[in-house]
């Protein structure tokens, strides 16, 4: 029910976008720092929706709020709603498991298991069912071709998966998150920690993922927000300042701080 | 079933943990219990000399004696020859024996302590008679030997972790500034490495206290402080020796059995101070530099 | 006093202490070594002990240690692997973790004849169990705790969060991301921690003299509540008969055996941690 209205409301402001997270009232405090001021916000099914601001303006601790990993720190406090699915997650999901497993995220450097390829792709999925050795083979062929790293590792999964380069690292980390088979992914800077041509790689990647997934990016790059964004969420000081599709965003920005940020990457707000 | 599977796996960590508490506490507890009698009954007459179970008489002071003096010469030896190795094998030898060399004491640190009382009774004793004309080489002097070698692979690892743990470039800036290699030992490394060679210094007493096995065998168990009390080439007895002669042969209930609690609680309370405290110390240490 | 002389006067104090501290420890190998070897034969290995121990062999002093041993081993692993855990992954508190940091070094401290008396007290008197080797690794078993709950923690918190939060991202209950995270790694450490703590328990004589041995007259125990002889023990009684040569020959040829068990636990720690270290994790 209240999926339908908030997609009532939303489309009196952009047409036939189907919002599959929705942000409301979202306040997080760590200890008497306010993190996340009053966020209300909505993302969209099978879009790239970017979240870009400077360091410590509270982008990865949205992220983390809605896969609810940041659970169980000691001093935080959540207040507010995220509607996935019909069902407010912060209040009304019991079963974290489940919403790990539809709500994926892939970090910003990448952590492979010290296990072979083949065992870190089924890592997440194979402990959630039980899997039949040829169940394991396709599971894994699927992901690691839709993260376009089966040609490059299919005669050695067996190796271990820190033999890989970096840049295959992180798809495979992509991989054994799709193996969970989840609805969104939720990216925390995935590229950050590589060079130019293989965040070229995995942003071809995302465009391809946001045909099945619903992606939300968080990037401190303001030319790759550009690249492949969608849809643009400008956050600061733990206040979401400025959102709107690409085009908008990045052809008529608004607000002076978001001018001012997309100059040359200064923020001044409050 | 996976909520199950997590609340089994939580009881079981948390089950261990409070078994592991649990069985600490017993410990003192127990202790406690069974010295209450005689602490009771026997109050401060604990710190007199006589101790004769037949008149119910329970003085410990030739015991405490007997322990400070055996500990004290222990460590007299053992932390000027053990921090001199450990400055020998952490600055002056070179890094690809140091590995070799530190196993090697790590694993002499191992050497069960009923050894070290063989070898005491039947090679150092027998010298310590020869040499200085005794009648028995079972004395103070001979426990403290032992109990010295006994710490020294401790402190030895221990300090040389210190001084190793210390960054190259605290060795490169004084070397650059003119210093002398003895220089840079003693006013850069051991100022830093400070609170950790004390760490270990303290570490090795707390050994030495609790350490039984040696020290019965060569103490000569006496319970008699030596006339004069620096006459230490004779026999005493130290709260350990004490216990491990005695407990076997008292009667559980009896006054005796309890006055021996008493001596054994003293005695742990006194360890446990000492490495709770040691601890302390030594993280606060680490936050400083 | 001028500075190069100094300097030269340090080296040499160094250098003197260092030769002497490791001639002490090459001497103690070396009798050990010496002597013992006079005394071991196959039959001494294989053989029951006679006359108080001044004859025959040590079969089951041989036997009787590594039975304490291993009780201790089964008893104290589990549980040291659960407080480990417990320590790294379920503590939030500071206080807490203060608490359990203290009796965990408590424990460790506790000289050893202390943990013989609570035994004696706890379970020959008030539980009258009675002299039993299983009483004795139970002892034993307290005693190593520490050691391997150290080692355990020390492996798990090498850890990288980032497993962890990887791990709980995949959908993983936490028990699931200690079991296929934490476990491999902290089973490992705890691992090492029990040959260190085996290496220390099998030489220990104080905490098992007056609960879990007996003298002579003892061959394979049959049930849990019976004493068995060990080697320790052995040597200790073999000492105060120093006198005698023959009892005196045997305490070598003990105490080489029991050094050498000492050692090949304690060794392998030593390789499992060189090992381990190279492990990039």
């Amino acid at each position: 029910m209240e999926t339908n209205t908030a997609r009532k409301i939303n489309a009196g402001i952009e047409e036939e976008a189907e919002v599959s997270i929705k942000i409301s009232n979202l306040n997080v405090f760590f200890g008497v720092n306010h993190i996340l001021k009053d966020l209300s916000l909505d993302f969209q099914k099978n879009k790239v929706n970017c979240i870009i601001g400077p360091s410590g303006s509270g982008k990865s601790t949205l992220l983390r709020s809605i896969n609810r990993i940041n659970d169980g720190t000691e001093k935080l406090k959540v207040t507010g709603a995220v509607h996935f699915n019909e069902k407010d997650i912060l209040n009304g999901v019991t079963n974290l498991t489940q919403l790990r497993k539809d709500i994926g995220m892939v970090f910003q450097s990448p952590c492979v298991f010290p296990k072979s390829i083949l065992e870190n792709v089924i890592f997440g999925i194979q402990q959630h069912k039980k899997l039949t050795v040829s169940e394991k083979q396709d599971i894994t062929e699927e992901t690691l071709k839709a993260v376009s790293l089966w040609p490059e590792v299919m005669d050695r999964l067996k190796d271990s998966g820190q033999s890989l380069s970096i840049g295959q690292q992180q798809r495979l980390c992509i991989a054994r998150t799709l193996a969970t088979a989840p609805k969104v992914l939720l990216m925390d800077e995935p590229t950050s920690s590589l060079d130019p041509v293989t965040t070229r790689v995995i942003e071809n990647l995302m465009e391809r993922l946001k045909k099945r997934y619903t992606i939300v990016l968080v990037t401190h790059n303001i030319a790759q927000a550009k690249r492949i964004s969608d849809q643009v969420f400008f956050m600061c000081n733990g206040q979401l300042i400025e959102s709107g599709t690409n085009d908008m965003f990045f052809n008529t920005p608004k607000k002076e701080q978001t001018k001012s940020y997309l100059k040359d990457e200064t923020c001044v707000c409050r | 079933m996976l909520v199950f599977q997590n609340k089994i796996g939580k009881g079981y960590v948390l089950a261990s943990t409070y078994l592991c508490i649990a069985v600490t506490l017993l410990i003192f507890l127990i202790l406690f219990w069974n010295s209450y009698p005689a602490l009771s009954t026997v109050g401060f007459d604990l710190f007199t000399m006589t101790w004769n179970p037949a008149k119910d008489q329970f003085g410990v002071l030739s015991m405490l004696f007997g322990t400070l003096a055996v500990t004290a010469i222990a460590l007299l030896i053992a932390v000027p020859l053990g921090i001199l190795t450990a400055i020998f094998t952490s600055e002056i030898l070179p890094n690809r024996y140091r590995l070799y060399v530190k196993s090697a004491i790590e694993l002499l640190a191992g050497i069960p302590s009923i050894i070290y009382g063989l070898i005491g009774i039947a090679l150092v004793s027998p010298w310590i008679a020869t040499l200085f004309e005794l009648s028995s080489g079972r004395t103070l002097v001979t426990a403290g030997i032992l109990l010295a070698v006994m710490i020294l692979p401790t402190i030895i690892t221990l300090t040389d972790d210190a001084l190793h743990n210390i960054p190259q470039q605290y060795r490169e800036t004084s070397k650059g500034l003119g210093l002398y290699p003895f220089e840079i030992i003693q006013k850069t490394l051991v100022p830093i490495a400070k609170r950790n060679i004390a760490g270990a210094v303290l570490l090795a007493l707390g050994r030495a206290l609790g350490e039984t096995m040696a020290v019965m065998l060569l103490v000569g168990s006496i319970d008699k402080i030596p006339e004069p009390f620096y006459n230490l080439l004779s026999p005493g007895q130290t709260i350990t020796s004490k216990l491990g002669r005695e407990v076997g042969e008292s009667a559980f209930g009896s006054l005796h059995f309890s006055a021996l609690n008493a001596i054994g609680f003293l005695l742990l309370l006194l360890v446990i101070t000492l490495t709770i405290g040691t601890q302390v110390y030594m993280r606060k240490g680490i936050r400083t530099v | 006093m001028s500075r190069a002389l100094k300097n030269n006067v340090y080296n040499t104090l160094i250098w003197t202490a260092a030769v002497l501290s490791i001639a002490i420890l090459v001497f103690l190998i070396a009798t050990l070594i010496w002597k013992g070897m006079g005394a071991i034969s196959v039959g001494f290995l294989t053989s029951a002990s006679e006359n108080f121990g001044s004859e025959g062999g040590i079969l089951y002093q041989i036997i009787g240690s590594l039975a304490l041993t291993l009780c201790a081993a089964v008893c104290s692993f589990p549980i040291a692997l659960g407080v480990a855990i417990y320590k790294s992954e379920y503590v939030k508190s500071k206080v807490f973790q203060n608490i359990t940091d203290t009796i965990i070094y408590s424990l460790n401290g506790i000289p050893s004849i202390i943990f013989g008396i609570f035994g004696l007290i706890f379970f020959v008197n008030i539980l009258q169990t009675g002299v039993s080797w299983f009483v004795g690794g139970i002892i034993l078993a307290m005693m190593i705790l520490p050691t391997i709950i150290l080692a355990s923690h020390q492996a798990i918190r090498s850890i990288p969060n980032s497993y962890r939060e990887n791990a709980q991202a995949l959908g993983l209950t936490q028990w699931q991301v200690i079991r296929a995270v934490i476990f491999p790694r902290g089973i490992n450490g705890a691992f090492t921690g029990l040959l260190l703590g085996l290496a220390r328990a099998i030489g220990e004589t104080a905490p098992i003299m007056f609960i879990a041995t007996a003298f002579s007259g003892v061959t394979v125990p049959r049930t849990f509540l019976e004493p068995v002889s060990s080697l320790p023990t052995h040597i200790l009684a073999l000492a105060q008969q120093a006198t005698n040569p023959q009892a005196l020959q045997n305490a070598w040829g003990s105490s080489l055996v029991l050094v050498s068990l000492v050692f090949i636990f304690s060794i392998s720690a030593l390789v499992r941690r060189i090992q381990y270290s190279k492990i990039n994790y």
